[in-house]
């Protein structure tokens, strides 16, 4: 993976797109686990829900590969997690990445977006808590 | 407007480090930080049904804090049982504020925060009538700053102001300044840049900054300057910092308090190369603004004797260090000023260490007398406790057995004497007054690493209903809390496995010698694949099932579904084991961060935001499936507690039954309900009441 994009395109993303005139955002929550003995580690998890807005199912159109979470200057780059997944609301498409940085505090979350066209939009969600469990 | 992007047409900020497991379909870089591989899960695809944060009305908050009062005020109500009612259990958010309001109006006079080895109180100057208080502290943390590396220094800060001004002062060595980035990180988290890689080449970094970031907000609690060396070749020692706070008092001073004076005289043997403990409880509470101590130690070289002196916080002061040579006895009367500020309320421990060997002697008496800044009324006394006395078996991290808010529900050996370094009843284990330490076999759980999440699960299940901090969701049952500590010790040498069985044995042997261990707490989880390991984990969990104890296990953090995993001793199969998920915040969702999988886990419960016990007499909240299995385990209890005859897997079944079904949680755990409590005491009150 090599997805060479600037820090400065990243924080400009928006925080919802319209595609098809349909309307996106994302919701995104960032944990490291550090429950005794466990063998996952305690990098960064990221489980991230596309949301398109008003509809009744989330189109089939749209799909997610990569994630970028930013920490100031820091930038972790990955690819979500290819398992499938069924988010709780049928609106909805839930990823998740995992075995990033021992970060805390405040990220900002960068999706990329694609449509079956191969058309690609970045979307954000900003001031993202890591939260750390047990 | 959406942004399109041009991948070719921006320079590359993201350098290519990465690492990746090739079990996973994942591809990772940083930066600064390796990927960290985890192991793959193969389990099927499952819907996850949590959700993110959801708004809830006033009236939902309304309707959940009436709930949470009525079951404070009313013990008998059966409707205390529900989870989400409990008021350990902040699950709605804006009911959970109102309840930490509550929490904060009940332990207001709770001790102030130890201060860090690393800060010495260098000045307080108050104004005449407290209009504004300044508080100056520093910390020399004397730390290396290596390249690509960042450390970290925290100031507590005990008295609160509402902040109105801030100034700090940083001493870095370094041989470049534009590495450093340097940062202040307020107690609630707020973070504010003060240097951010100016300067060039310039040597060290000395400084002072008046970050108005903070006005407004409250100065109790950690403070933390965190430095950042963000390039290659330079090093250096952040040397020290200094952090002023002025602003308004936010709590009038308690009045002024008397004298309480206590002594204990144990007349213990003390022996060669051996610890002797003595305890003295003390019930007034109030805040410490004179200490004295006095002991008598019969013995015929002082020179061999370590005597230590430690709070119920956890301070603890050497009082004599193998001075005075060869000469007898050792008599002391001494004001010791390290206590200042601490809480009088709680278990003071002296132990008398001899060092050597041929000379031994006797702890013959030693007392207190602490004055006090001021006493506070003490608080109601708690409602009797219903029912048998049931034991649960935190195995964890050790167990603060002297915070206030636990220390009248911990299990106590009533057949071990404490500190006379004799195993009294014969169990294998010295002085295991209220447990085990695994990872030494001792009888101190309160050691080792763990003891913040050991404490806090004990809480969740059995913290007093004594009108101070939070109430264990059993606190009205006489359930009793057994610390089987140790348990993530012992690196290199013992594993998990080896703690897990050293724990199994030994509350097997205490409910054989007649201790009514019922119920026992894992919260904790690893992968073992290999089936030696795996026969001894069945064996371990099958020695339980034939002692009749019921386990409770926490179904993970992983976020996914862990069906197809070798996990210990989650997804074991014997039927007295009890997997939990975590729900979120709403009550009704599975939390974003919960392992799932409709074969191994069976119920949900409360796991986030869940306000407990920490060391210390503090109180904190945690997320986590750590903190959902004790709800469960606590449940159980207060089942055992009434029915002392019902059997572990009679217990299961019963919770497995009445949960409250869910759609959220189909395909997630294999009831698709969450624990509904009240539900289980009805049908057990059915199946087993008179």
């Amino acid at each position: 993976m090599d997805k060479n994009v600037s820090l400065e395109t990243l924080l400009a993303a928006p925080k919802n797109i319209e595609i098809n005139g349909n309307t996106y955002s994302l919701q995104a929550y960032l944990w490291r686990n550090l429950m005794p003995g466990e063998d996952t580690k305690d990098g960064l998890q990221a489980l991230v829900k596309l949301v398109a807005e008003g509809q009744e199912s989330f189109p089939s159109e749209v799909n997610a590969i990569y994630l970028w979470v930013i920490k100031e200057q820091e930038v972790w780059q990955t690819e979500f997690l290819t398992e499938e997944r069924t988010a709780p609301e049928k609106n909805q498409l839930e990823k998740l990445a995992v075995g990033g940085p021992n970060w805390t505090g405040e990220v900002t979350v960068v999706v990329e977006i694609y449509t079956t066209n191969n058309d690609k939009y970045l979307l954000q969600s900003p001031n993202q808590k890591i939260h750390k469990v047990f | 407007m959406a942004i399109r992007i041009n991948e070719n047409q921006n320079t590359p900020i993201i350098s290519n480090n990465e690492t990746q497991s090739p079990q996973q379909t994942q591809q990772t870089q940083t930066t600064t930080h390796s990927a960290i591989n985890e192991r793959p899960d193969s389990g099927r695809d499952s819907r996850l049904q949590g959700q993110f944060s959801q708004s809830r009305t006033n009236i939902d908050a309304q309707r959940v804090l009436g709930q949470i009062n009525q079951g404070l005020n009313n013990p008998t109500n059966t409707d205390d049982y529900r989870p989400i009612r409990n008021a350990s259990v902040s699950n709605i958010p804006m009911a959970a504020d109102v309840v930490d309001r509550r929490l904060s109006n009940l332990v207001s006079n709770r001790p102030a925060r130890n201060m860090p080895a690393t800060a010495d109180l260098v000045s307080r100057s108050n104004s005449p009538r407290e209009a504004t208080k300044t508080i100056s502290l520093s910390a020399q943390p004397n730390s290396q700053i290596r390249d690509l590396q960042s450390v970290s220094s925290t100031i507590d800060v005990a008295d609160d102001v509402n902040i109105s001004q801030v100034k700090v002062n940083i001493d870095i060595a370094h041989t470049y300044q534009g590495d450093l980035v340097v940062k202040l990180r307020s107690p609630e988290g707020k973070e504010v840049t003060l240097h951010n890689r100016t300067g060039g080449s310039a040597d060290n970094l000395v400084f002072e900054a008046n970050p108005a970031d903070f006005n407004g907000l409250s100065s109790k609690g950690a403070w933390s300057v965190v430095v950042e060396d963000k390039a290659n070749q330079d090093t250096g020692t952040f040397k020290s910092w200094n952090l002023s706070i002025t602003g308004e008092p936010k709590n009038v001073p308690p009045p002024t308090g008397g004298t309480i004076t206590k002594t204990a005289t144990p007349n213990a043997a003390v022996k060669d190369n051996q610890t002797t403990t003595s305890f003295i409880d003390i019930t007034d509470e109030g805040q410490i603004e004179n200490l004295k101590v006095n002991l008598d130690i019969a013995h015929t070289y002082q020179g061999d004797l370590v005597v230590k002196l430690k709070s119920p916080s956890g301070k603890e002061v050497v009082l004599h260090n193998k001075t005075g040579g060869s000469t007898d006895n050792l008599q002391l009367d001494l004001d010791r000023t390290e206590f200042a500020n601490e809480p009088v309320k709680g278990r003071w421990t002296l132990t008398v260490e001899d060092t050597a060997r041929q000379d031994e002697g006797v702890l013959k008496s030693w007392g207190l007398a602490l004055k006090t800044k001021g006493t506070t009324p003490p608080p109601p006394p708690p409602p009797p406790q219903q029912g048998r006395e049931v034991v649960v078996a935190v195995f964890d991290g050790g167990v603060d057995y002297n915070h206030t808010d636990l220390d009248g529900n911990m299990w106590v050996n009533r057949r071990e004497v404490a500190g006379d370094g004799i195993d009294n009843d014969n169990n294998g284990v010295v002085d295991d007054v209220f447990g085990i330490n695994t990872s030494n076999n001792t009888g101190d759980p309160f050691k080792g690493s763990g003891t913040d999440h050991g404490t806090h699960v004990a809480g969740i299940i059995a913290a007093e209903d004594n009108g101070t901090g939070t109430t264990g969701v059993a606190a009205k049952s006489n359930v009793k809390i057994m610390s089987v500590g140790g348990m993530y010790d012992g690196a290199g040498t013992r594993d998990l496995l080896d703690n897990f069985e050293a724990g199994v044995n030994y509350v097997v042997k205490m409910k054989e010698q007649g201790v009514n261990v019922r119920v026992i707490n894992c919260s904790f989880a690893k992968i073992y694949d290999d089936p030696a390991s795996q026969a001894r984990w069945n064996a371990a969990l099958d020695k339980l099932a034939a002692a009749d104890i019921m386990l409770v296990a926490s179904g993970g953090n992983t976020g996914r579904n862990v069906n197809d995993l070798n996990r210990f001793p989650n997804n074991a199969r014997q039927p007295n084991i009890l997997t939990v998920a975590a729900l979120d915040t709403t009550g009704g969702k599975l939390a974003s961060f919960s392992s799932f999988g409709d074969r191994v886990v069976e119920l949900a419960a409360p796991g986030e935001k869940i306000l407990s016990t920490v060391p210390g007499n503090k109180y904190e909240e945690f997320d986590g499936t750590s903190m959902a299995a004790p709800h469960v385990a606590a449940a159980a209890s207060i089942l055992f507690s009434k029915y002392p005859t019902m059997t572990a897997v009679q217990a299961r079944e019963i919770i497995l039954s009445t949960v409250e079904l869910d759609p959220d949680l189909e395909g997630k755990v294999s009831t698709k309900g969450k624990l509904d409590i009240a539900a289980a005491v009805a049908k057990a009150d059915a199946m087993f009441g008179a």
